[in-house]
């Protein structure tokens, strides 16, 4: 089981390190309040809501890297939760032939 | 574990288990590939900017869930009707798959939303209903374990699991029958993907990905239920029989 949850170790760093180093395309953008403004005011001429503009802030970055960093971890907790299950069946299965 | 000599038979599973291994493989070359896709071929999304990326672990994880539940809706139904201890086997395999991804929905989605809504938890209609259907196949495990027999257990859970897929059809069309704040499906509308075609392919391989992920750890999920009601089946006989030889395969 050593190599396995090594390799499986390997993979998710793999896997969570885009998360960490995104290229900031964002920070490109059109700033939010630029974009928003006339809209605002085109809202405010024809009586409707203005539409909301998501902020391109750094807590959008963190948001991103904690949905991806808690989706991992939980499939990576069950992985793990699988093995230990799998390895006490093996347990299991040894000590009946001993028997 | 090569079911020759053990006592178990662990022949039939042999297949499920190599299954399994190479399903597992693909999934993590699909997954490296996507992860590619996601951060470094998908455009920033114009009005949401970075956050909408979040919607490549979002969507595939509810696409997952539902699947999931499908299965055990569906195996569950087979279990009452047939008593096959498989299909129960599968049918808890899938249902643990099921909650370990919608608990992913669960939490990627406020994440979402704060940026996106300015809030992290709305209570409208699709949110709401996909919470409702956590509990319910949160409930499925608790009812498993609430009863002194473990057939009548597994008999409620099965009812459950098949009534608790009704939610399935009443979230994804929860959009379209009442007003609300999740947005519209991008992909599969009738006039065609309304997003540009990068995200659409890395939404794509995305699902790919995930799907074969929920395949090989349903395999191996289902490949250790299996086993262990082998050994159970096994003690019980022994238990029964104190003097008979315990070295017979028990096919369950």
């Amino acid at each position: 089981m050593r190599p396995i949850r090594i390799a499986l170790l390997a993979l998710f760093a793999l896997l969570a390190t885009p998360a960490a180093c995104a290229p900031p395309v964002a920070a490109q953008a059109p700033a939010p309040t630029q974009a928003a403004a006339p809209a605002a005011d085109g809202a405010a001429q024809t009586g409707t809501l203005p539409r909301y503009t998501p902020p391109r802030t750094l807590r959008a970055y963190a948001h991103v890297f904690v949905a991806f960093a808690v989706a991992w971890v939980l499939l990576f907790g069950y992985v793990v939760f699988l093995s230990r299950k799998f390895r006490r069946v093996e347990e299991q299965v040894e000590a009946l032939a001993r028997s | 574990m090569n079911g020759t000599n053990a006592p178990v038979d662990t022949g039939s599973l042999q297949g499920v288990r190599r299954w399994s291994v190479g399903l597992g493989f693909l999934a993590a070359t699909t997954l490296v590939l996507s992860f590619w896709m996601i951060f470094f071929y998908a455009p920033t999304e114009r009005e949401m900017g970075i956050v909408q990326r979040i919607f490549y672990v979002h969507v595939p994880s509810a696409w997952v869930a539902f699947l999931a539940f499908g299965i055990v809706a569906l195996c569950s139904l087979g279990y009452l009707w047939l008593k096959d201890e498989r299909l129960d086997a599968i049918a808890l395999a899938s249902a643990e798959l099921g909650v370990v991804f919608t608990t992913i929905v669960l939490i990627t989605g406020p994440l979402w939303g704060k940026i996106a809504w300015g809030a992290w938890w709305v209570w409208e209609p699709r949110l709401t209903l996909t919470l409702l259907l956590w509990f319910i196949y949160v409930g499925y495990f608790i009812l498993r374990g609430a009863t002194d027999s473990p057939e009548r257990g597994k008999r409620f859970a099965a009812i459950l699991g098949v009534v608790g897929a009704v939610d399935i059809p009443l979230i994804h069309l929860s959009v379209q029958w009442f007003r609300s704040q999740h947005p519209k499906t991008v992909i599969m509308n009738p006039e065609g993907p309304t997003a540009a075609p990068q995200i659409v392919q890395t939404l794509l391989v995305s699902l790919l990905a995930f799907t074969l992920l929920f395949f090989s750890l349903l395999l191996a999920r289902y490949l250790v239920e299996r086993l262990q009601g082998r050994i159970d089946a096994l003690r019980v006989a022994a238990t029964l029989r104190p003097g008979a030889p315990a070295s017979r395969g028990v096919s369950v």
